[in-house]
Parts: C-alpha cells; sequence; structure tokens
C-alpha cells in the first residue's frame, strides 16, 4: 500500500542519483582540469628533494601543530607544473581537493614548490588570512626561502619555509614546539663521514669475521644466522616507518582556501 | 488510493526537486557574495597604491583618472553585470599602472611597495578563485535546469538561465604579477 512516508522515502534516489551524477560528470573535470596527485601525509615531495630526516621532521612539527591549535601546514615538492595551471591556481586547486584544515575553521596553509618552473607559493585557507596576511607571507619567502634557492639549496630552503610557517602560527598560539630544526646550521645534514679510528676497527673487525668463517664451520653458520636476521629486520622496520613516519597523521579535514598568499620565482 | 498516491508522489517530487534548485540557486548568491567581498578588498587597496605610486610618478595622470574612474563605477553598480564591467575597467587601469611601475626602479626596491603588491596580487588571485568558484555553481545550475525532470520544474518555478562572470582575458593576464623575477 502506498502512504505518503513511504513514498517520501521512496523518491530521495533518484534526488541523491541526480547529485551525485552532478558530482561525478561535472564537477571533477572543471574543478580540477587535471588529476590531483595523492598526497603522503603533511609533507609530499615527489622530488626526493628531502631527506627522510628532514621529511620526517618537519611532519612531526606539522603534526605537533595540529594537534594543539588545530591548523594543518602542509608541505608538495613538484618537478613541474601542470601545462594548463599558474602556481596560483594549482595551489588553490590541490588546497581544496586535499582538504587541508578542518571544515569550518579552515585554518591550513599549503606551501608548493615546482621546481623546474623555478616557483614557489604558500596557499593559505580562509581561517588563516587573519595571522597571515599576503604581505607576511612575501616577506617570509623573501627572507627565508628565496635567498637559500639562489644558492641552489632547495633542499635548506624548504625546510626553512616550513619551519618559519609553523612556529609565526605556533607563535601566535602560544605552543612551544618540542621538535627543534636549526634550519640555518649543520643543513644538509649526511650522514657523518667515517673517523680514522672508526675505518680502523671495522676494518679489523670485518678481517676477523673474515678468518673465524674461513677457519670456524660453526662460526660460518652463526654469522649466516645474524647476517639472515639482520636482512629481515631491516625490511621489517622499513616497511613500517613508511611514507607517515611515525606522525599519526588523521588526514586532512576539508578546508577550503580563497586563494589568499603569497608566490615568487627564483 | 492509487490515484491520490501517484498524485502525492508527483507533489512530493516537484517539492524535492524545487529545493535542490533553490540550494544551487543559493550557493550561487553565496558565491557571488565572495566575488564581491574581493573586488571590496581591492577596491580599498587602491587609494593605498595610488598614493604610493603618486609619489614617485606624479606626471602619469591618465592612468590615475582612468583608476579613479574605474573605482567610482564600481561603488555606483548595482546588479552583478555592472560591477563586472566596472571590475574589468579596473583590472586594465591597473594592469596599465603596473607597466608603468615597471619604469620606477625605486619603486620596485621600496618596502611598503612590495607589501601592497603582495596584497594586490593576493586579492587578484582571490577574486579569481572566487569568480570561478561563482561560475562553477553557475555552470551545475545552468545544466540542471535544463535536464530533465528539473528542467520541467525549473520552467514551471520560474528558474532561469544565468549569466557566466565573463573575464577580460587580456586584462586579467597583464595583472598577473611575477615580481621578483
Amino acid at each position: 500500500m502506498l502512504t505518503p512516508t513511504n513514498l517520501t522515502k521512496k523518491q530521495i534516489p533518484p534526488a541523491l542519483f541526480i547529485r551525485k551524477w552532478f558530482l561525478i560528470i561535472l564537477a571533477i573535470p572543471t574543478l580540477y582540469g587535471f588529476t590531483p596527485p595523492n598526497h603522503t601525509g603533511y609533507v609530499t615531495d615527489f622530488t626526493h628533494t628531502l631527506t627522510s630526516t628532514y621529511k620526517s621532521k618537519l611532519q612531526t612539527l606539522s603534526h605537533t601543530l595540529d594537534n594543539q591549535a588545530g591548523i594543518q601546514v602542509a608541505t608538495l615538492i613538484i618537478p613541474k607544473l601542470p601545462n594548463t595551471e599558474t602556481i596560483e591556481s594549482y595551489a588553490n586547486k590541490i588546497y581544496e581537493a586535499w582538504g587541508i584544515g578542518h571544515k569550518n575553521t579552515d585554518k591550513g596553509a599549503l606551501f608548493v614548490i615546482a621546481l623546474t618552473d623555478k616557483k614557489v607559493r604558500i596557499e593559505v585557507g580562509y581561517g588563516l588570512e587573519e595571522i597571515l596576511p599576503d604581505a607576511k607571507l612575501g616577506t617570509l619567502l623573501d627572507q627565508h626561502v628565496l635567498p637559500a634557492f639562489r644558492n641552489n639549496q632547495i633542499e635548506i630552503g624548504i625546510i626553512q619555509g616550513h619551519y618559519t610557517l609553523i612556529s609565526e602560527l605556533a607563535k601566535h598560539h602560544n605552543i612551544s614546539l618540542q621538535t627543534h630544526i636549526q634550519p640555518t646550521s649543520g643543513i644538509p645534514h649526511k650522514t657523518p663521514s667515517l673517523t680514522l679510528q672508526d675505518k680502523i676497527i671495522s676494518y679489523l673487525l670485518l678481517a676477523t669475521i673474515i678468518i673465524g668463517m674461513i677457519i670456524s664451520p660453526t662460526f660460518r653458520r652463526v654469522m649466516f644466522l645474524v647476517i639472515l636476521s639482520t636482512l629481515f629486520n631491516r625490511g621489517g622496520r622499513h616497511s613500517s616507518s613508511g611514507h607517515f613516519g611515525g606522525t599519526g597523521f588523521g588526514g586532512f579535514g576539508g578546508g577550503l582556501s580563497g586563494g589568499g598568499g603569497a608566490s615568487r620565482g627564483w | 488510493m492509487l490515484i491520490i498516491g501517484i498524485f502525492a508522489y508527483l507533489i512530493l517530487s516537484f517539492v524535492s526537486i524545487r529545493n535542490t534548485i533553490v540550494l544551487m540557486d543559493e550557493t550561487i548568491n553565496g558565491n557571488w557574495a565572495q566575488v564581491e567581498n574581493q573586488l571590496q578588498r581591492r577596491y580599498d587597496l587602491i587609494p593605498n597604491l595610488v598614493n604610493t605610486v603618486k609619489g614617485v610618478a606624479k606626471h602619469e595622470k591618465d592612468v590615475f583618472t582612468q583608476i579613479a574612474n574605474a573605482r567610482s563605477k564600481l561603488a555606483g553598480a548595482q546588479t552583478p553585470k555592472q560591477t563586472l564591467a566596472a571590475s574589468n575597467m579596473m583590472e586594465s587601469a591597473l594592469s596599465r599602472l603596473l607597466v608603468i611601475v615597471e619604469r620606477y626602479p625605486t619603486l620596485k626596491a621600496n618596502q611598503s611597495f612590495n607589501r601592497l603588491m603582495d596584497e594586490l596580487s593576493g586579492t587578484e588571485n582571490r577574486l579569481s578563485v572566487e569568480r570561478r568558484r561563482y561560475n562553477e555553481s553557475i555552470k551545475s545550475y545552468n545544466t540542471a535546469i535544463r535536464l530533465f525532470p528539473k528542467s520541467f520544474v525549473a520552467s514551471l518555478s520560474g528558474f532561469e538561465k544565468k549569466d557566466y562572470a565573463e573575464i577580460e582575458n587580456a586584462a586579467r593576464k597583464n595583472v598577473t604579477i611575477n615580481f621578483n623575477e
């Protein structure tokens, strides 16, 4: 038997269907005009410019700020902009596609670096326009990012940009950041070179092992097991510390940006 | 009973579809309000900018008059169409100003001028973002009211096709500021 309540339930699906159809057929191609890349947490690097140590440090900084102030700061490094996009339109579309910042508060910032285009931009969500006006962001880029970029120290520039952005916001919210990066000194931090003493000790150790393996079959067997277990250990550790580096990133929150921010070329 | 049922179904569908169209219409209004916000922001920035440039480039009177005209047109605009026409006028005036600015190195070295330029290019960018969103909402609205069954409901309720916010391409290109190049 058809009653009005049944009917209301019945007529919702077509409307929903139409709305979905609209979203899929119309919205996606017109909104972006290109396929937005997937992010890998707060820091997304398609160019392998950042060493994993610094990448995870930056992620931790972002995570601290997100936890304590609900502000999401993301960095994206791409080799090249899509042909149809400027750094401004690209940053805005990525911002929208990822939804940086939490819904309704829209407190987020996106730091985009396009390496071969030599373009950089900081885009801020609606909620940060007051704290970080365009002129301030322009000055931030001029003072903390461009000098390093012009010296061809891209990694340093990116670290300083991300760090300064976060520390500005942290200062504004009276948050102390435990993770301390001193971006100006000792970067990039390559694996420390071995001292002469270390070298002699490691050669002696290696020689002992080789001699031991030649002389004793038991030692050979033990060494085999040791090597095998280190290999497995490394494999295991590798998979557990993937992209997210233990920052506990819970995803972006659906924030929106209205095109605020500043751009530069170098 | 069956006839009453069918009748009720039709009425409810009609109301629900009409509501969807009303929501889309409201989205457009909301997006237009954002466009107007940004136009206002630019409007407020301009006196500062003009004064800073005037201090260095006194004799470029033409462009200052052009900006003043566009600004008063913008203030007097009533409909979205007039507003957009005035804002296009403003854009071509601003792009001329920016060409002039290039000839004065002292300006480019001026810190407060650089800040103003950041604010201005930020505003231009916001404007283009909000305009794009406005156009997108118009696009989905226009498409919706031309597809059955919404087309039927729309024509009965008097919903009409809306115009896009047109951009003068040449003017916009010039306003894009790549300052530190």
